[in-house]
C-alpha cells in the first residue's frame, strides 16, 4: 500500500476508548442509537447545523472521537464537540439515560489536556484559575456589591449563606439580581451574610468545558472557605452553583444545606414572610432554566412566585416549557463561545419566547439573564428580561 | 450409626473447576457416619444413578446425600433412584454445591473449604431424617378462568371440553377481551371479530362453563386442588335473567356518555349499555357512579342531572314529572330559587356551571301543566300555612293518598311566594300554576282561616291524624336606634306585602333601604319601580351580602345604589323622617356566622337625607298563638326532631322558616318533603327510607381538555322597560334550553330519568339492585387477567393526550374496525377529516428504562406494520411512515408480511421521533435518520402510538390476594421461565396470556391451551401428593397457648380442648413454618426440619 493512501475505513482505539469511558464516557455502551437525542436536542431546532448526538456513544465505544489526523477535520470535531451546551433535554428523553454530556465532557478533559480546544474557553479557564471568576475581575472587588447593599460577611450566628454567583457579583446588569435577592432576604427578616472575596467561581461551566483540575482546585478552595466560615445553609441565584454545590462538591467532601432562590422565595411567600406588595402589571413569560428545571427538577417553586404577584400575568411557551423547555445556550461553557449568526440556540429560544407576546421574560438563572440580555439588546427589542427576584422586589421593596 | 453414602457430581466443569472433588473425598470420606463416598462426572446420568443404586445394595447403605446442584433440579432424579433401591426417599438430601458453591466463587481453596461444609451439615440432616410417606389429597375438579380475554376463553374451553365445569370471571360486562376490539389480526388479516365470536358464542352456550361477567374476585383461600373464591358480581342494574338484549332500554336513555372502555375514548355509548353489538352475554349494563353534585346540593334532592338529560332527549313532559318527584315549585324554583345545585356543578370547573334553574322554568313553562284531578282516600292531615313548606307537604302526602287539608290565615294562598316576592321575579300566575297543580291532588286549601284565633291547635289535633304547621316568619326584626317610630320609616314585609296585595303605597323621592338579604334586594327594586331614588346600606362588604349576587348585579343595573360598610346609629326627623345617621364600618374576625364582623369606626359618623326608610333586617316567627307544650329555641323559633321533624307535641309536625327562621322557597320544599315522609312513616308504621348515595363526578384529567362552552344567557327585559311589574327574566326557548342542557357533564352517568323502566317490555331494569356474592370451590385457577396500554399521556414529548389526533395503537384499531366508531372510515379524531399522511411509532413506552418499561412488548413491531399496511389500503395517495428502533418479526411468516407492507410502500424510518409539535392542524414529527445524522422533519395528519403493554389495571390487587408472585412490571411469574411456563411458583395457578408477558394472539392461544392441559392432567389425576415434611406438635411440649393458631395462613391448626394441646391438620398444612418460629416452647416443630436437626447443621457449619 502507498504511503499516502489513505485509509477510509474505521479502526477501533481501544486504548482511546478505555481512557474516554474512564474519563466518565460509560453510559456509551447503554445506547441503542434510537437517535430521539438528536430531535430533542437545541441544535435540531437551529437547523443549520446537522448535530447527531448519538453518534458520540458510537464514536467512544470504536475510539475515535476526535482522533482525526487531518488537522482541518480536527478542528471541525473539536468544534463540534464544542456545540453541547449540557442542557440535558437529551439525558431527559433518552429511554436509557445515555448522559451525552457526559460523554462530551470525557472528550473535553483530553482536549483540555492537550491544550487543543477553542481559545476562548482557555481565557475563561485562565480567569477563573488566576482570579477565581470568568470576568478577570480582581478578587478583591467580589464583596463590593454587599458592601454598597449593606450585606454583612457570613459569620455563624447567621442563618444562611448567599451564593450571588460571579455575574451578579461583578456584572453591571446582573448586580441588580444580587441587589433584589439581599433586599428580599433582609425584609423576609433572615439573618443571613456573604463570603466576601474569599469564593470563587464554583467551577461548574469550566468543569463542563473539560477543566477538571483547575475545577478541582476551584471547588475544593471554595469548600475549604465555606467550611472555615462555618457555613451550613446556602442559598443560591445561579442554579449552575446551585448544582456544583448540591450534586459535585459532596464528591469533594463538601456537604451543605443548598436551596436555590426561588425556593427560598416560594416558601417565604407560601409562609407568608414576604408578601406582594405593588402590582407588576405585565404580561410575563418564564423561562426554565435546563439546570434549574431539568438537572434539578425545580418547575412549580419559580411558577408559585410569579404567580402570587398581582396584576402579573404569566405566560408559558406552550410546546417548550417545564421538562421540555429548551436552553439558551449558555451551558457548558456556550456562554463564552460566539457561533455564526443563523447557528444560535439563543434565537430559537427567543423567538419561542417571544411569540407569546410577553412584554417581560423572566429567569431564575444568570446565565439565561446574560443571554437574553445581550441577545434582545442586539434585536433591538422592546422586551425586557428580568430575573425572577428583580420582578419580586419591583412588588415588595 | 445410620450408614450414609455420599455422591459428589463433578458435573463436567461446572462443580470440578472450582472444587477440589479428591479433597472434598479425601475429607468426607473420614466424615462420622459415611459409610461410603464417591465421585462421578454426572452423577444425574443413567450410570450415575445406577452407580448410586448399586452402592446402596452393596453397602447396606441408609440415607444418601448428593452433593450436586439445587434441590429444585435434581432431588426427585436422585430420591426415585434410591427408592429403587429401596430406601425411603425422604431419607435422601441433596447438598448444593453447584449454585451456591462453585458457580459463584473463584478461589477453589475456599470454594472446595465450603462444599466440605455444605455437605458435612447436609450428612448431619440426613443423619436424623426420617422415613416418611407423602400425603394424599383429594382435587375439586372444577376450574376458574379469571379473565375473559381470548387467552381465557382458550383455556376455559379446552378444560370444558375435556368434560370438567369451568367458571369463567370477567370484570367487564362482555368476554372478548382486547380481541374483540381489534379489526384485523396480522400476518394473515383476518377479521378479528369473525374468528373470535364463535368462541364467545360457544363460552355463552357451553354446559360445563359457568360464565360470569361485570364479576371480579373478592377473596381467594385455600390451596392447591381445594381453592374457595369469593366472586363479587358488580350491579348491572339490570336483571340479566330477564334482559333480552333488545336494546330499547338504550334507544330510550338520555345520556350519552364517552366510551372510555370498548371504543377507547373515540366513540360514544349510553349509560345504559352493552360493549359491543356481539357481547356474550348479550345483556345491558348500567353504569351508575351516585349521585350528581347538583342533586346531592339540592335540599330537596332534586333529580337535576335527570331533568336537564330529559330536556337534552326533548323529553319536557318527563323532565318536569321527574322534578315534581321532588318538588311541586317547578314554576316558582325556576325563577326564584337560590339554587345551591348551581355552586357545586362540574361544570363550573371547566367554564360556567349548568344554568339549572333557567332550566327547569323551561320545563315548567313549556311543560305539561294539565291537571289531572285525583281524590285521595286516606288518612286525614292537617296543614297549617299554605306557603311553600306546607303546601309541598301537603303534595307529598297527597301523593301518598291522605287527605290534606291546608289552613291560611291570609286571603290566598302561597306564602312568602305571594307576599313578599315581587311579580317582577315571580309573576302570580307562575305561583298559581304550581298551587293549581298541587290541588289538583285532591289538596284542599281553606284561606282566610287564622288556628289560634279561628280555630285551636287541640281541635285541629282531635279531627286530624297528625298536623304539619309551616306558618313562616313574618315579624320583622327591629333596628334599635332613636327614631325608629317616625313617620316614614316601613318595615320591608309589611311594604312588600301591601305592593303585593296591590294597596297603593306612597313613598318619597329618596328612599334608603337597610339590610343586604334578598327582601332588602326587592323592596329596592320594588321602591326603584315606584320612581324612588333607592340606596341601600349595608354593614358589611359585597362578599358577606346574604342575597343572590345576581339578585344584586340587577339592582344595581336598575339605578340602585349599594353603600357598603354603613351601619345607621339614628334617624333624624320631626314627625317625618328627614335623614338618617350612619357610621362607617369595618371588617373583625369572623362570628358565628362565618362572616366577618363588621366593627364601627370611630367619628365617621354621616347624615343621608332621606323621605323613606325601609328596614330589611330579617324576620322572625311568630309563635305566640302556639300553646307552652311547644317548646321554641332562643330564636324564637320551633323546636323539632332533626329527622322527622316532629315537635315537642306528639303528631304535630313543623318545618319551613318556623323552624328554621328566614329560608329559601326550596329549603321550604325540602322541608314538607321530609315532614310528609315522616308523617306517612309514622301513620302508616314503617321505616324512614334516608339512604344516602355517594356523591359522584367525573375524573379531573378529562375535564381539562373540554371545549369551553359559556353558559347560554337569560333573555331579560330592557332596562328602559323596567318602570312596571313585568317579569324581568323572559326565559329559554327550545334552542337556548337544548342547548344549554348539552353542556352538562353527566356527572353520575346514570341520571336515574328511569326511561328505560318505561320501555323495557321483559322489566328487566332494576335501578336499587345491588352487588351479589357468591363462592365458589375449585381445584385449580388460571389467570387470563391480560394487558393495558400504557397511558399516552406518559409521553409528554409526544404531545399524548395533549393532542387529539395523538393515538394509540387499540384506538387506531377501532377507526379500522367496521364496528368501530367511524365505521371502518380512518378518520382522525380532532376534525373527522381523512389524515392523508399517518406516522406510526414503535416503542412508545417499551424498551424505555425510563418510563420502567425495559422489555419489549413484543406484538407492537407487527401491529404498527399491520395498520400501515391497512391504512395505505383503505386511503389511496397516503404515506404511513413507521419510526422504529428496529423492526421484530419473529414469528410464522412475519417476516414476509413485513416485506408485503415495504412492496406497499410504506415508508420504514430508523429511530425514535425527538418531539411531536403541533404546526396549525398537523402534527410535525421532529427525528433524525441515524444512518447519516440528518435531521427529520415530517408533517402528519395523525400520529399513531404504539405504546407499550403493561400489566392490566387490578393485576396487582388480583396477585395479592392469590399471593402469586410477579415480576418488577407487574407480569405474573412463571415457575420456570424455559420449563413451567404456564404454572405458577405457588401450586395450583396457572398463567396464560398478556397476563405473563405481552404476547401475540397466536402465542396467547397456544399457552392457553398448555394451561388448560396442565389444569386437565391435574384433574385427570384425581388426588394430589402432598409432601409429607408438614408440622407437627410434640404434646408433651405444647402447652395451649394457642399463639400458633393465628400464625397459620392455612387454618391448618386446630386446639384439643380435651387435651389442652393443638394439633395439626395434616391435609391443609402447606411447611411454611410460621407455626413454628411463633411457638413459644419448642413443641411445633416440622418434619425432617426438627430444631435437633437445624442445630446439627449449624454446628456442622460452624465446626
Amino acid at each position: 500500500m502507498a504511503e499516502n493512501k489513505k485509509s477510509i475505513y474505521i479502526e477501533i482505539d481501544p486504548e482511546l476508548r478505555d481512557i474516554l469511558i474512564e474519563e466518565g464516557a460509560g453510559d456509551a455502551y447503554k445506547c441503542y442509537t434510537c437517535g430521539k437525542c438528536a430531535s430533542i436536542c437545541p441544535w435540531y431546532q437551529v437547523g443549520t447545523y446537522e448535530f447527531p448526538v448519538f453518534r458520540f456513544s458510537f464514536e467512544t465505544l470504536m475510539g475515535i472521537i476526535a482522533s482525526s489526523e487531518d488537522k482541518d477535520k480536527l478542528t471541525a470535531e473539536i468544534d463540534r464537540i464544542y456545540r453541547c451546551v449540557g442542557c440535558e433535554a437529551c439525558v431527559e428523553q433518552c429511554p436509557l439515560s445515555v448522559h451525552t454530556p457526559n460523554i462530551l465532557r470525557a472528550a473535553r478533559r483530553l482536549l483540555v489536556e492537550a491544550s487543543s480546544y477553542p481559545e476562548t474557553l482557555k481565557s475563561i479557564v485562565q480567569k477563573i484559575h488566576n482570579v477565581g471568576n470568568p470576568q478577570g475581575e480582581p478578587r478583591e472587588r467580589r464583596g463590593e456589591w454587599a458592601k454598597a447593599a449593606g450585606v454583612a460577611i457570613f459569620d455563624r450566628s447567621m442563618e444562611l449563606l448567599y451564593n450571588p454567583c460571579c455575574l451578579p457579583a461583578y456584572d453591571s446588569r446582573a448586580r441588580s439580581v444580587a441587589q433584589a435577592t439581599a433586599g428580599l432576604l433582609k425584609k423576609a427578616g433572615i439573618r443571613f451574610g456573604v463570603i466576601g472575596d474569599s469564593e470563587s467561581c464554583c467551577g461548574e461551566a469550566i468543569r463542563r468545558v473539560g477543566a477538571e483540575k483547575t475545577y478541582k482546585q476551584v471547588a475544593q478552595a471554595n469548600i475549604s472557605a465555606y467550611q472555615k466560615a462555618g457555613v451550613q445553609r446556602i442559598v443560591f441565584s445561579s442554579p449552575h452553583c446551585f448544582t456544583a454545590f448540591r450534586q459535585e462538591y459532596p464528591e469533594l467532601g463538601g456537604n451543605f444545606e443548598t436551596m436555590h432562590i426561588t425556593q427560598l422565595l416560594a416558601e417565604l411567600m407560601a409562609s407568608g414572610k414576604i408578601a406582594a406588595q405593588r402590582p407588576f402589571v405585565k404580561r410575563v413569560v418564564y423561562h426554565d432554566p435546563c439546570t434549574l428545571g431539568r438537572q434539578n427538577n425545580i418547575y412549580d417553586e419559580p411558577r408559585a412566585v410569579l404567580q402570587n404577584i398581582p396584576g402579573l400575568e404569566l405566560f408559558e411557551v406552550e410546546e417548550f416549557s417545564r421538562s421540555l423547555s429548551v436552553c439558551c445556550g449558555a451551558g457548558s461553557g456556550g456562554l463564552w463561545m460566539d457561533w455564526h449568526k443563523g447557528e444560535r440556540i439563543v434565537d430559537v429560544r427567543l423567538d419561542q419566547l417571544l411569540a407569546t407576546g410577553a412584554e417581560i421574560i423572566a429567569v431564575a438563572c444568570p446565565y439565561c439573564l446574560q443571554m437574553f440580555e445581550e441577545t434582545l439588546k442586539a434585536r433591538n427589542s422592546d422586551v425586557l428580561v428580568m430575573d425572577i427576584t428583580e420582578i419580586l422586589g419591583q412588588s415588595v421593596l | 450409626m445410620k450408614k450414609i453414602g455420599v455422591f459428589i457430581c463433578h458435573c463436567g466443569h461446572n462443580i470440578a473447576g472450582t472444587i477440589d472433588i479428591n479433597k472434598v473425598m479425601e475429607t468426607i470420606g473420614k466424615y462420622p457416619g459415611v459409610a461410603h463416598c464417591e465421585d462421578y462426572n454426572y452423577m444425574c446420568s443413567d450410570p450415575g444413578q445406577n452407580l448410586i443404586k448399586a452402592k446402596i445394595k452393596e453397602k447396606n447403605l441408609e440415607s444418601i446425600v448428593v452433593a450436586a446442584c439445587s434441590h429444585t433440579l435434581h432431588e426427585p432424579t436422585f430420591r426415585r433412584a434410591a427408592e429403587e433401591a429401596g430406601i425411603n426417599p425422604y431419607l435422601v438430601e441433596i447438598a448444593n454445591i453447584r449454585e451456591q458453591c462453585s458457580w459463584i466463587h473463584d478461589d477453589i481453596d475456599l470454594a472446595t473449604k465450603k462444599a466440605i461444609k455444605i455437605i458435612s451439615s447436609i450428612i448431619e440432616k440426613v443423619r436424623l431424617n426420617q422415613a416418611l410417606t407423602p400425603g394424599q389429597v383429594p382435587v375439586t375438579k372444577k376450574a376458574m378462568v379469571i379473565g375473559g380475554g381470548i387467552a381465557g376463553i382458550q383455556s376455559a374451553l379446552d378444560i370444558a371440553n375435556a368434560g370438567y365445569e369451568v367458571v369463567l370471571v370477567e370484570k367487564t360486562p362482555s368476554i372478548g377481551g382486547h380481541m374483540a376490539q381489534l379489526s384485523e389480526t396480522f400476518p394473515t388479516l383476518d377479521c378479528s371479530q369473525c374468528i373470535l365470536t364463535p368462541k364467545m358464542v360457544e363460552i355463552g352456550h357451553h354446559e360445563k362453563v359457568e360464565l360470569l361477567t361485570y364479576s371480579e374476585v373478592e377473596e381467594i383461600s385455600g390451596t392447591v386442588g381445594n381453592f374457595k373464591v369469593k366472586i363479587r358480581r358488580k350491579s348491572p342494574y339490570v336483571d340479566w335473567e330477564k334482559c333480552n338484549g333488545c336494546a330499547d332500554c338504550s334507544k330510550s336513555c338520555p345520556v350519552s356518555i364517552v366510551d372510555d372502555e370498548f371504543e377507547c375514548d373515540l366513540g360514544m355509548k349510553k349509560a345504559i349499555y352493552r360493549p359491543s353489538p356481539q357481547s356474550v352475554p348479550n345483556r345491558f349494563t348500567i353504569k351508575k357512579t351516585g349521585w350528581a353534585p347538583c342533586r346531592v346540593a339540592c335540599p330537596a334532592g332534586v333529580n337535576v342531572q335527570g331533568y336537564i338529560s330529559l330536556i337534552r332527549a326533548g323529553k319536557y313532559k318527563e323532565a318536569l314529572a321527574l322534578e315534581r318527584q321532588a318538588n311541586p315549585f317547578a314554576s316558582v324554583c325556576g325563577r326564584v330559587c337560590n339554587h345551591p345545585c348551581e355552586s357545586d356543578c362540574v361544570r363550573s370547573e371547566v367554564d360556567e356551571p349548568i344554568a339549572i334553574a333557567s332550566l327547569k322554568r323551561y320545563i315548567a313553562d313549556h311543560g305539561d301543566y294539565s291537571l289531572n284531578k285525583q281524590t285521595p282516600t286516606g288518612d286525614k292531615i292537617a296543614v297549617v300555612g299554605a306557603g311553600p313548606a306546607g303546601l309541598s307537604c301537603a303534595y307529598f302526602l297527597a301523593l301518598k293518598n291522605c287527605r290534606v287539608t291546608v289552613y291560611e290565615a291570609e286571603n290566598a294562598a302561597g306564602g312568602m311566594l305571594v307576599l313578599g316576592i315581587p311579580e317582577f321575579r315571580l309573576p302570580r300566575d307562575a305561583v298559581k300554576a304550581d298551587i293549581d297543580f298541587i290541588e289538583s291532588f285532591g289538596v284542599e286549601i281553606k284561606t282566610g282561616v287564622k288556628i289560634g284565633e279561628n280555630y285551636s291547635i287541640e281541635a285541629l289535633r282531635s279531627e286530624y291524624r297528625a298536623v304539619f304547621i309551616a306558618t313562616g316568619a313574618y315579624e320583622e326584626i327591629k333596628l334599635d336606634v332613636p327614631g325608629e317610630e317616625l313617620n316614614g320609616v316601613i318595615h320591608c314585609i309589611d311594604f312588600l306585602k301591601k305592593i303585593n296585595s296591590g294597596e297603593k303605597v306612597m313613598i318619597g323621592k329618596k328612599v334608603a333601604v337597610i339590610g343586604g338579604g334578598n327582601a332588602a334586594l326587592d323592596a329596592a327594586r320594588v321602591a326603584r319601580r315606584l320612581g324612588s331614588d333607592v340606596t341601600i346600606l349595608y354593614r358589611r362588604s359585597r362578599k358577606e351580602m346574604p342575597a343572590n349576587y345576581w339578585e344584586v348585579e340587577e339592582a344595581e343595573a336598575e339605578g340602585i345604589k349599594i353603600e357598603f360598610l354603613v351601619a345607621p346609629v339614628k334617624i333624624h326627623g320631626r314627625e317625618k323622617v328627614q335623614e338618617i345617621e350612619c357610621v362607617r364600618m369595618k371588617l373583625g374576625e369572623p362570628d358565628a356566622s362565618g362572616r366577618r364582623r363588621p366593627i364601627p369606626v370611630p367619628n365617621s359618623e354621616f347624615k343621608v337625607a332621606t323621605d323613606n326608610i325601609i328596614l330589611a333586617i330579617s324576620q322572625r316567627p311568630k309563635i305566640d298563638w302556639l300553646p307552652k307544650e311547644f317548646e321554641t329555641t332562643k330564636w324564637g323559633t320551633l323546636i323539632v326532631d332533626p329527622v322527622t321533624l316532629e315537635t315537642t307535641v306528639a303528631d304535630v309536625f313543623a318545618g319551613g322558616d318556623l323552624v328554621s327562621g328566614p329560608a329559601t322557597v326550596i329549603e321550604a320544599v325540602a322541608a314538607g318533603q321530609k315532614a310528609a315522609a315522616a308523617i306517612h312513616a309514622k301513620i302508616s308504621g314503617i321505616k324512614i327510607d334516608t339512604e344516602a348515595q355517594p356523591k359522584a363526578r367525573p375524573d379531573k384529567e378529562p375535564l381539562q381538555h373540554l371545549k369551553r362552552i359559556m353558559r347560554t344567557r337569560m333573555p331579560k327585559l330592557n332596562r328602559e322597560k323596567r318602570n312596571g311589574f313585568d317579569e324581568v327574566e323572559l326565559g329559554y326557548d327550545e334552542g337556548a334550553a337544548r342547548h344549554e342542557a348539552e353542556r352538562c357533564l353527566n356527572c353520575a352517568v346514570c341520571c336515574e330519568c328511569r326511561e328505560c323502566e318505561t320501555v323495557c317490555e321483559p322489566k328487566a331494569i332494576d335501578h336499587r339492585r345491588a352487588d351479589t356474592f357468591s363462592e365458589y370451590e375449585v381445584g385449580a385457577i388460571v389467570v387470563a387477567t391480560g394487558y393495558d396500554l400504557y397511558p399516552v399521556e406518559k409521553l409528554v414529548e409526544y404531545g399524548g393526550g395533549k393532542y387529539q389526533d395523538v393515538i394509540n395503537g387499540l384506538q387506531f384499531e377501532r377507526l379500522l374496525s367496521a364496528s368501530g366508531p367511524t365505521n371502518g372510515e380512518i378518520l382522525r379524531p380532532s376534525d373527522n377529516k381523512v389524515p392523508k399522511t399517518i406516522a406510526f411509532i414503535s416503542c412508545a413506552g417499551s424498551r424505555d428504562p425510563e418510563h420502567n418499561l425495559s422489555y419489549c412488548s413484543k406484538f407492537c413491531c407487527m401491529y404498527a406494520l399491520k395498520h400501515a399496511l391497512l391504512y395505505k389500503e383503505r386511503v389511496p395517495d397516503s404515506e404511513a411512515l413507521v419510526y422504529t428502533i428496529d423492526v421484530r418479526t419473529g414469528g410464522k411468516d412475519y417476516e414476509e408480511f413485513y416485506i408485503r407492507a415495504k412492496e406497499e410502500k410504506v415508508i420504514y424510518l430508523r429511530g425514535k421521533p425527538g418531539r411531536i409539535v403541533k404546526e396549525n392542524d398537523q402534527l410535525a414529527v421532529w427525528s433524525t435518520d441515524v444512518s447519516s445524522g440528518r435531521p427529520i422533519k415530517v408533517v402528519c395528519d395523525m400520529v399513531v402510538l404504539a405504546m407499550a403493554a403493561v400489566p392490566s389495571k387490578g393485576t396487582i390487587d388480583l396477585t395479592r390476594k392469590m399471593r402469586i408472585p410477579v415480576n418488577q412490571q407487574g407480569f405474573l411469574n412463571e415457575a420456570h421461565p424455559k420449563l413451567r411456563p404456564v404454572e405458577s411458583l405457588v401450586a395450583g395457578y396457572f398463567l396464560t396470556g398478556c397476563a405473563q408477558g405481552p404476547k401475540d394472539i397466536p402465542e396467547t392461544v397456544a399457552q392457553a391451551s398448555a394451561a388448560a392441559s396442565k389444569v386437565i392432567v391435574m384433574f385427570n389425576m384425581g388426588t394430589l401428593q402432598t409432601e409429607p415434611m408438614i408440622a407437627f406438635v410434640d404434646e408433651d411440649l405444647c402447652c395451649g397457648c394457642r399463639i400458633c393458631i393465628n400464625t397459620c395462613p392455612y387454618e391448618a391448626r386446630e386446639f384439643d380442648e380435651s387435651k389442652n394441646v393443638v394439633r395439626v391438620n395434616e391435609a391443609l398444612c402447606q411447611q411454611c413454618g410460621c407455626c413454628i418460629a411463633a411457638c413459644p416452647s419448642g413443641a411445633a416443630q416440622q418434619r425432617n426440619y426438627t430444631d435437633e436437626q437445624l442445630l446439627k447443621m449449624v454446628e456442622a457449619i460452624l465446626g
